[in-house]
């Protein structure tokens, strides 16, 4: 392998690396905050209605942070065309 | 500058900043997804975000990088100003 084919390696294992914590990190917040949400007097087992919130409270967080990406995205391309002016 | 680091010392040092950079962004960007969805989102009874909830993630977002540079200068302004104060002394 060449040194180029190297590089793209450790780069690539290096973003899956960052990905599998980031996508641990979030299903951590989520785990958390639907749980907040949705069952706030724990029984001994899960209602479907509990169930049902907390399968859409995981869509939902997860588009909440593709919007969030979204305008923050946005928003830097904005200041940075600013900046150029 | 010579700041006695060899050059693979100095290519690591900068690696690992940029790392711990990243680090940082995603950690503050993750609190951010997580404010905005408790401020916006009440409504579990759909599985998609309705057009007020998602209006309301970008102004939550906006608002918060708003902040954010504002409470930066700020905070520079202060740093500087407290700096001059000892210097005077």
């Amino acid at each position: 392998m060449d040194s180029d084919a190297v590089k793209k390696a450790i780069i690539r294992q290096a973003l899956q690396t960052t990905n599998s914590v980031n996508a641990r990190t979030l299903m951590e917040n989520i785990n958390r905050k639907c749980f907040e949400r949705c069952v706030p007097k724990p029984g001994s087992s899960l209602s479907s209605s509990e169930e049902t919130c907390l399968t859409q409270c995981m869509e939902k967080y997860m588009a909440a942070w593709n919007q969030v990406n979204l305008t923050y995205i946005r928003r830097i391309q904005q200041e940075v065309g600013n900046q150029a002016i | 500058m010579d700041t006695g680091l060899t050059q693979s010392e100095q290519r690591e040092l900068e690696g690992r900043l940029q790392k711990r950079q990243v680090k940082e962004f995603m950690s503050v960007f993750g609190s951010l997804v997580d404010t905005c969805f408790s401020s916006c989102v009440d409504d579990f009874t759909s599985r998609a975000l309705s057009g007020r909830e998602s209006g309301c993630i970008s102004r939550c977002v906006t608002k918060s990088m708003t902040t954010q540079a504002r409470l930066g200068e700020r905070f520079a302004e202060l740093n500087a100003s407290m700096t001059a104060e000892m210097q005077k002394r």
